[in-house]
Order: C-alpha cells, then structure tokens, then sequence
C-alpha cells in the first residue's frame, strides 16, 4: 500500500463554453427554428435564402456572414436565379485550439426559381452585415402579374 | 422550445452560431449575427457569464410577397461562461460583415509567488 498521499486530481480548467444545458436547448432550438437544409455531403453548408415578390420587383436575400461581395457570385438564366461563392476561413496566422467550431464554411450553390419572369438587366445588389440583398425588376409584361384579389 | 427564453412579452431568442478559439494569449470567439446592425448588437459581462444579444426588429422581411423565407426571425442571444484564467477588464469587440468578433486575453500568469516567512517575536 502506498504510503505517499494520493495527488489531488487537478480541477479541470472552465471552457469557455456553454453548459450542457446550453447546448441541449440550442440544438432543440437550432433543429425547430432553424432551415431544413440538408447539406448533399457532410461538410457542405448552404446559406439561408428568403425571397419575396412585390408587383414590380423579385427580392431575393441570402445570409452570407463574414463573407465579402467579392467571394459571392449571383447569376439569372432564364427563370433561375444561381447564388455561389466560398466562404473562406479566416488565416491561421495565430496557433489555435478550437474549442467549438459551428460556423460553416466552404463553398455553397444554391438555385432558385424565381416566381416571375425579370429583367436580368436590371438587377441590383448590395451587402449588408453579411446579408447579400439583390433586387431585380420583373419584365414589363410581368408585371401585371401580382394580382389582387377583390373580395366581393 | 425557444418559447421558454421568451420572457413576457418578448419574443423568442435564437442562438448564433459561434467559433470559439484559443490563440496564444487568449480566447477569440466569432459570433455570427447577420443581418444586424452593429448598434444592434449588445455584449455584457455579469459575473463569470458574457452575454451577446440582439435586439429590434432587424430581421424584418422586405415589402411584399414571401416567396420563400428561409430566414430566422428572431434576436440573437447566446451566454458563454468565462473561465477564470481570462482578463475580463480587456475584452474586444469588433464587427466586420455581421459576425461579432470578441478578443478576450489571458491574464498575465502570476508566476509563483515567493511567501516570506516571518518569525514570532513574541517568545
């Protein structure tokens, strides 16, 4: 039997994370409010998109944080509207240990069918706190479309 | 279930997705809030607890018809638990492209410390 006393088992440093908890309740928050989007490949990650039609215009919104235009390629065939970038990691110029890794990066496509015929030559984007917003007409003859309905 | 983190008459919260790393000389957390305001943004310190949130209607839907509406719209809210070696008086923030990027050192070491030892003069 040893004679020497048992060493104290070194208390395990804090991480700065979340307790279990936390973490129960945010995937059970991330799983119901979250998008439904399974990625085709682990590792894939697809952006978040909303789009939303007025009488004239196709609005279309994708969330891209911590990505800049440049990296964001926006294209219209026809009735499809392509979204497509890379979202880069940041450089590992400082020696790291993750802790948690969430954000997911990588390269994403994305299409979409827009609900109206537009006028890819009058398109409009801008980025905003990671928020890519392109705004396009609807062509003329189009733009009837949105149609109100009259209650009798 | 984020109904519970709803107090009486708030809406309910979402967590932001978050990289949390540890460099040489201290933690760097990056938080992902897109589509909110820098002003928007709100970081607090209570305790050992660091608490980043959003708050007003910064997610709104722009005019007209949803045709799909894969965003979220809810505020941000998420509480990490500091560990004891960090420097809380020195935390950063910084903001680029909706991700919240906060620089939190490390406490500079107390290297060990020599104890005096005095003697008794009483005896």
């Amino acid at each position: 039997m040893s004679l020497l006393p048992k060493r104290r088992a070194q208390e395990p440093q804090r991480l700065p994370a979340m307790t279990l908890k936390d973490e129960v309740d945010r995937l059970f928050d991330e799983f119901f409010n979250g998008p439904f989007l399974a990625p085709a490949q682990p590792g894939q990650w697809l952006p978040a998109l909303d789009m939303s039609e007025t009488a004239t215009q196709v609005i279309l919104r994708a969330e891209l944080p911590g990505m800049e235009a440049k990296d964001v390629d926006v294209s219209i065939t026809g009735d499809m509207l392509t979204i497509k970038g890379e979202k880069k990691e940041e450089s590992k110029k400082e020696e790291q240990n993750f802790y948690r890794m969430e954000r997911r990066y990588g390269s994403f496509q994305r299409s979409v069918a827009l609900p109206s015929t537009v006028d890819a030559e009058k398109v409009n984007a801008r980025f905003k706190n990671g928020v890519l917003t392109v705004t396009v007409d609807k062509k003329e003859e189009a733009k009837g479309r949105s149609i109100q309905v009259k209650v009798e | 279930m984020s109904e519970k983190n709803a107090k009486a008459g708030r809406r309910p919260f979402r967590a932001p997705l978050v990289d949390v790393f540890e460099t040489a000389d201290g933690v760097v957390m990056q938080v992902e809030l897109p589509g909110v305001e820098k002003d928007a943004a709100k970081v607090t310190l209570e305790g050992d607890t660091l608490r980043v949130e959003t708050s007003g209607e910064t997610r709104e839907a722009p005019a007209g018809e949803a045709v799909l509406a894969e965003f979220v719209r809810a505020d941000f809210a998420r509480e990490f638990a500091l560990s004891r070696d960090l420097d809380r008086e020195h935390i950063e923030a910084s903001w680029s492209s909706g991700v919240l990027k906060l620089r939190i050192p490390k406490l500079a070491a107390a290297g060990p410390r020599k104890i005096q030892i005095r003697t008794d003069e009483s005896a």
